[in-house]
C-alpha cells in the first residue's frame, strides 16, 4: 500500500526522529543521521526476526522465540527488560507469596536485611503471566519504555 | 520530545511488512511477536541513539551526525549492518546534490536505492 511512496527507507523519518529525541540529550540530528538510523532498524529487525526463527523449527514465530534468542544473545542484552521471560500463575504467587513474607519478616524485624529475594524482584514484577490459566499480557503491558 | 507513549510506536503495518519480507512465505508470526519485534525496534533505536550522542559528546557536538551513527553501530557490535548503512549514505549524498543540481530525478533514484538496499540485505 505505502510502495506508492518514494522514500530511501521505510521507516517515516518523522516518528523515527521523534524516538531518537526522547532518548538522550542532543540537541538535534541531521537528515543523514536519521535515515541511516531508519535502515538500522530495518536491518536490526531483518537480522532478530530471521534468527530468532532459526532459533525454533516450526511454522510460527512466537513470543517464546524470541525471549529466548534475546536472553541467549550478549548482543541483545539491551533488549531484555522488554522481552521478559514468562513465568506461570503458580510461579508468580510464590514470588509474590515469597516477597509478602519477607516483607512481613522485616517490618517484624524491623532492621533492614536486603537479601535474595531482592535480586529476584526486578525481573519478576515485569514478567508475564501464565500460558495456561491467566490470559497472557500483552507486550504492551509488560514493557515499559521510558 | 515525544508527548504521548502512542508517540514511540512504530508503524505495525511498516513493522509486520519488514518481518514477513525476511522470513520464508510459509511462516506465520504471532501477534505477540510482532508486537514485542516493534517494541524491540524502538529500544534500539533509543539505545543506538544514545550511543551515538555518547559519541558526538566526546566530540564536543550537540547534533548528531552520520559518523556518530556510524561510530555506535560498531560499538554496539551490529558491524554487519555498517555496509549496507554506507552504502545508504553515499546514495542518499549522491541523491541529495542530484537533487540540488536537477530536480525531479530524485524520486527515481530513491526507488532503485531501497530495491537494491534490500537485495542486499539477503
Amino acid at each position: 500500500m505505502e510502495e506508492k511512496k518514494s522514500r530511501s527507507t521505510v521507516f517515516p523519518l518523522g516518528k523515527i526522529n521523534t524516538i531518537m529525541k526522547s532518548s538522550s540529550d542532543h540537541e538535534h540530528a541531521t537528515k543523514e543521521s536519521i535515515v541511516l538510523v531508519a535502515k538500522a532498524t530495518e536491518l536490526f529487525i531483518q537480522k532478530l526476526a530471521p534468527e530468532c526463527y532459526k532459533a525454533k523449527n516450526g511454522n510460527k514465530l512466537d513470543y517464546d522465540h524470541i525471549m529466548e534468542v534475546v536472553h541467549a544473545t550478549p548482543k541483545y542484552k539491551f533488549l531484555k527488560d522488554i522481552v521478559p521471560k514468562k513465568i506461570t500463575v503458580l510461579e508468580f504467587k510464590k514470588i509474590m507469596a515469597r516477597k509478602e513474607e519477607e516483607r512481613r519478616r522485616k517490618e517484624a524485624e524491623n532492621t533492614s536485611s536486603d537479601d535474595d529475594t531482592s535480586d529476584s524482584s526486578g525481573s519478576d514484577e515485569s514478567s508475564s503471566a501464565s500460558e495456561e490459566d491467566v490470559a497472557p499480557a500483552s507486550p504492551e503491558q509488560i514493557s515499559d519504555i521510558r | 520530545m515525544a508527548e504521548k507513549v502512542e508517540d514511540l510506536n512504530l508503524p505495525a503495518a511498516t513493522v509486520a511488512r519488514i518481518i514477513k519480507d525476511c522470513l520464508p512465505d510459509h511462516i506465520s508470526v504471532g501477534k505477540d511477536a510482532k508486537a514485542v519485534i516493534s517494541k524491540a525496534a524502538v529500544v534500539f533505536i533509543l539505545y543506538l541513539t544514545g550511543a551515538a550522542a555518547e559519541q558526538a559528546q566526546q566530540s564536543k557536538r550537540k547534533v548528531l551526525q552520520a559518523q556518530d551513527i556510524l561510530n555506535a553501530i560498531e560499538d554496539l557490535e551490529f558491524d554487519e549492518f555498517t555496509a549496507p548503512l554506507l552504502t545508504l549514505l553515499e546514495r542518499f549524498k549522491q541523491a541529495k546534490s542530484r537533487k540540488s543540481a536537477s530536480k525531479g530525478k530524485k524520486d527515481a533514484a530513491e526507488d532503485e536505492e531501497e530495491e537494491e538496499e534490500t537485495m542486499e540485505e539477503d
